[in-house]
């Protein structure tokens, strides 16, 4: 077979990088060498630089360090769903026929995150639909009936002086601070422009479609003032915004403003009081739901189907509210840690959902039910976690194993090499799964170089099938469930039978806590120009078991980074 | 949809606009980048391995047959810089691993043409995930979310012409709108000095401040604009308010983004547009309306089948993206004189550039080289996806195959030639044009 007089062998040589194992991230020898997965290659999605403008890595998520490191001023734009409940809390007077943002998804981190400051920009699309939510609002404010209503002023007064009262008010709460005098002119003067070409209540609409689209509307300043020796430290301001939306997803209310405008907020320990009243609300267990679901991807089990299961699509949706449910239960009510969420041995069903599982016994709305004994414990036997991690036709010890490889180990998936062929199609009643992937990956020294960090892992979960739930056998095949850690990723080499004992294994593990306390605080600070190690003293509380998840979050607010900055350069 | 529902401007009084920009000789060229997920089964696309048959009845590229003289497919090429597998889909359009240091090719070609890209996507990513590393394609500064809905989209290409979702504006609303621009896009400015210094958040108010000012000037792509009103849309039409994400509409959402597309094209009001067809590893079923009707997730297992039906399988779904952009696209471009160009014998196909590409070449091999893949004992030289369809205003060399060792940048920037636009820089790089390709 000739290309241009050249062989297809020869193609390949000139085009294709292949090396097998070497090429991987992954070490290629026994299992006796060295682990090095940790130290090559970045994790896909990551460039290798934490972000923060210094070139260096801080060494990921999981990473700890004597002290806790403060990252760069940001400019945080707002999410779809902060803008969205911005609107809301801006303007209560139209909350009731607003119809909801016209931005679309936010785009979503190497880490899985849709907050995080480094991807949330706005191109060409989501300033068009800024403006769109801008003018939609801005139409509600200037109904004749609600201008009156929001702006009594304008029923007998249409000059300078109301537009700027209006300006005062709803610029406050837009910007998260009072208007500086030259700001406020510009508004007034946009006010009166267009009014004088047209009304007031019009010159009022476009102050409007102008103060929403403000840059210091759609993001919240984490920019600080020079400290003078060198740092930056966060104005009351900015404190007061990040308090708000880090903990509750919302602006700052009327009580936040004033406590900023007194400067209550530099005592860590005050900005902590407001964090913990904050995630007793029900926008901060909001602000917590999407924590979680970023973080675990539980929610990809929407999309999934399995054409074998015909009550699965009925149960989808119940999945993923069992799986939020009895997060809140554990973090919130029981005020659990990492090793809660793993070995908890209660979940929350539905009637439908008790019958799809097999529990039986539950009628129709969700409670918090015991799980049947030996069928799976906590986070991991939830499922939504184990359907959306498990191919259509069959479960996947790979994408299992993954799963806790990457989320709760925090460990970076090694690029996947060319030429891997996918694995080959199930053999109900003739093959195991596992056979299958001991054959295809671990038989294989090239694909074993890789595969070995996480299969192995994932055959602990062999008893749950690709649908979530548990089987006793595998179309009467026996189950080997058996399973290991090698060192590396962990100090020494674990070994388990079963989910239950994978849990165990895991929650046993302070590279699991280590990783969890990590992302939550990647989340929390909308990924912190990609510094990892922010909030030492708390991780190390939350690793003691001094206090749980919500707390931990809770206590993020008494973080150096919270209040205080570096520019990239020192 | 021929030129009759078009809603063609007689006399074209903005093609003048056109023409006063052209250089003699020139000819208004639209660029359309078609992606389609997961590579193909090259034994049904190149039985022959010698590129004989590539519009056979059996091929996958069976639709393109009437227009076979007017495609090429580019054999040979592989994933520039060890791009490869999922991963992939971050290099298709920028030609670098993670999407490199610049921009992808749309950008930078309708940065050189002085026009905006227009990026569309059908079911471009999970409703559960959300837009994630597997859905990013298209880099303009940043990683850019397609337009989910084919309404939104006609809105913002054909909302010029009149009609849509829009409500008319208010007398005044244009200026006033522009006002309310200018002060944003003053802060923005002066923001943008503030954070001298922080290289992030200069090029994130950089971004944002072009935005602004595209806006602003009402767009920056409309030269050709050569529609008096908005063309007939009966696909986006037919779509009402339905789930733009929901898997099941799938079919529905791609012919009414082709549709959407195709008006653009013809009525000038695009003139670099990208669409986006799911992503990467997209479980969609493909027994959606309007589908090929297998009740299996495209991704997996149908692309990643090795046995004989299974890859048969992949065939037809493949096919299917190709039905699709013949019968609701190619078809009206070729049907439509261009009535922006001088020379009536032009279609609107003629002066267009339809780029075909995907991440991977063989999507059970999961390779995205060009290498031989083994099939039934039998070696097949498989290559990415690399099709270009249209006459490109009579700057592509054309035949229906060309075989080449070369990398997806280097096609790039030959496309980037193509369209009039030279000496790329992609990652840095001014990566050599694949001279067999042009005129």
């Amino acid at each position: 077979m000739k290309i241009n007089g050249a062989s297809w062998t020869t193609a390949v040589a000139a085009i294709s990088i292949v090396a097998l194992g070497l090429t991987t991230g992954c070490y290629g020898g026994t299992d006796s060498e060295a682990w090095d997965g940790e130290s090559d290659g970045p994790a896909e999605g990551d460039d290798g630089d934490d972000g923060d403008g210094d070139g260096d890595d801080d060494g990921g998520a999981q990473a700890r360090c004597e002290e806790s490191k403060v990252g760069p001023p940001l400019l945080r734009r707002l999410t779809q769903a902060e803008l969205d409940n911005t609107v809301r809390a801006v303007f209560p007077e139209i909350a009731g026929t607003f119809e909801g943002v016209s931005v679309g998804a936010d785009t979503v981190s190497h880490h899985g995150f849709g907050n995080d400051a480094e991807v949330l920009w706005v191109a060409e699309q989501t300033a068009r639909e800024l403006l769109e939510t801008a003018e939609d609002v801005a139409d509600l404010v200037v109904e004749p009936t609600m201008l009156g209503q929001m702006l009594p002023c304008s029923t007998s007064d249409t000059t300078s002086t109301c537009a700027g009262e209006f300006v005062d008010t709803y610029g406050e709460r837009l910007f998260h601070r009072p208007l500086t005098a030259d700001e406020r002119e510009s508004y007034v003067s946009l006010h009166d422009e267009v009014a004088t070409q047209s009304d007031f209540a019009t010159g009022i609409r476009w102050t409007v479609v102008a103060l929403m689209q403000s840059p210091h509307a759609v993001y919240r300043s984490e920019l600080g003032v020079d400290d003078g020796e060198g740092g930056r430290t966060l104005t009351d301001w900015e404190l007061a915004a990040a308090l708000s939306y880090d903990f509750s997803g919302n602006p700052p209310d009327d009580a936040l403003m004033a406590m900023a405008a007194a400067g209550d907020l530099g005592d860590p320990q005050t900005r902590v009081g407001v964090a913990r009243e904050l995630l007793a609300t029900a926008s901060g267990q909001e602000t917590l739901d999407a924590f979680f679901a970023d973080w675990l991807d539980y929610e990809g089990v929407a999309t999934k189907t399995r054409n074998d299961v015909p009550d699965f699509e009925m149960v989808r949706a119940a999945m993923i509210e069992e799986t939020r449910r009895t997060i809140a239960s554990i973090v919130v009510d029981d005020k659990g840690g990492v090793a809660d969420l793993l070995l908890s041995d209660t979940t929350a069903v539905n009637g439908a959902l008790a019958a799809y599982y097999g529990f039986g016994g539950v009628g129709g709305d969700f409670e918090i039910v015991q799980r049947p004994e030996n069928w799976g414990v906590g986070l991991l036997g939830q499922g939504s976690l184990l359907a959306a991690n498990a191919h259509v036709d069959a479960s996947s010890p790979t994408q299992r194993g993954l799963l806790v490889y990457e989320r709760l180990l925090c460990l970076p998936r090694p690029p996947i090499p060319e030429d891997i062929p996918a694995i080959e199609p199930p053999s109900p009643g003739t093959t195991t799964t596992r056979e299958r992937y001991e054959e295809q990956h671990m038989a294989n020294d090239g694909c074993r170089a890789c595969h070995r960090l996480f299969d192995p892992i994932g055959f602990a979960f062999e008893h749950f099938d690709e649908a979530g739930r548990f089987r006793a056998d595998e179309s009467g095949l026996a189950i080997d469930a058996r399973g290991e850690i090698p060192k590396g990723p962990v100090a020494e080499e674990v070994a388990f039978n079963g989910l239950t004992e994978l849990s165990e294994t895991l929650a046993a593990q302070p590279e699991v806590t280590d990783c969890v306390s990590g992302l939550t605080a990647t989340y929390v600070f909308g990924g912190a120009g990609g510094t990892s190690c922010l909030a030492e003293e708390a991780r190390t509380s939350l690793a003691d078991d001094e206090y749980g998840l919500l707390e931990y979050v809770a206590q993020l607010a008494a973080a150096p980074h919270f209040a205080t900055r570096r520019m990239p350069s020192e | 949809m021929g030129a009759m529902g078009l809603g063609l401007a007689a006399p074209v009084a903005s093609k003048v606009a056109w023409m006063a920009q052209a250089a003699p000789g020139d000819r208004p060229v639209r660029l359309m980048i078609f992606y389609v997920p997961h590579g193909w089964p090259i034994e049904h696309v190149d039985p022959g391995g010698n590129g004989d048959n590539l519009f056979g009845e059996a091929s996958v590229l069976s639709p393109l047959a009437p227009y076979a003289g007017a495609t090429t497919v580019v054999r040979g090429i592989g994933m520039n810089d060890g791009a490869s597998n999922h991963g992939a889909i971050r290099a298709t359009l920028t030609g670098f691993s993670e999407g490199g240091s610049g921009d992808s090719i749309d950008r930078v070609i309708a940065d050189g043409l002085g026009v905006q890209a227009h990026v569309l996507g059908a079911v471009p990513y999970s409703a559960g995930s959300g837009f994630n590393v597997d859905s990013f394609l298209v880099k303009h500064g940043t990683w850019v979310r397609p337009t989910e809905s084919p309404v939104e989209a006609a809105d913002t290409l054909l909302g010029s012409l009149g009609g849509g979702s829009q409500e008319p504006d208010e007398v005044g609303d244009a200026e006033f709108r522009r006002l309310a621009m200018e002060l944003t896009e003053r802060e923005l400015e002066d923001l943008h000095t503030k954070v001298k210094g922080l290289t992030n958040e200069e090029n994130k108010l950089s971004l944002h401040l072009e935005a602004v000012r595209s806006i602003k000037a009402g767009g920056s792509g409309p030269n050709l604009v050569s529609c008096d009103e908005r063309p007939v849309l009966p696909a986006v039409d037919a779509l009402g308010g339905a789930d733009v994400l929901d898997p099941a509409n799938f079919g529905r959402v791609l012919d009414a983004h082709l549709e959407v597309a195709a008006a653009s094209l013809v009525c000038g009001t695009a003139q670099v547009l990208t669409l986006q067809n799911m992503w990467v590893n997209a479980d969609v079923p493909f027994n959606f309306a309007g589908g090929p009707g297998i009740a299996k997730g495209h991704h997996d297992p149908i692309s990643h089948s090795w046995d004989a039906a299974g890859r048969t399988e992949f065939a037809t779904c493949q096919r299917w993206f190709y039905e699709r952009l013949v019968d609701k696209l190619i078809t009206t471009l070729a049907e439509t004189p261009d009535p922006s160009d001088a020379d009536a014998g032009h279609s609107v196909l003629d002066n267009t550039l339809i780029y075909v590409c995907s991440e991977v070449s063989d999507g059970a091999n999961h390779n995205s080289d060009a290498s031989e893949v083994w099939i039934d004992g039998q070696g097949y030289g498989n290559y990415l996806p690399a099709l270009l369809i249209g006459g490109a205003g009579g700057t592509l060399a054309g035949g229906e195959q060309i075989t080449v060792q070369r990398t997806n940048v280097e096609l790039l920037a030959t496309i980037a030639a193509a369209m009039g636009v030279d000496s790329v820089q992609l990652g840095g790089q001014t990566p050599d044009l694949i001279q067999e390709v042009l005129a």
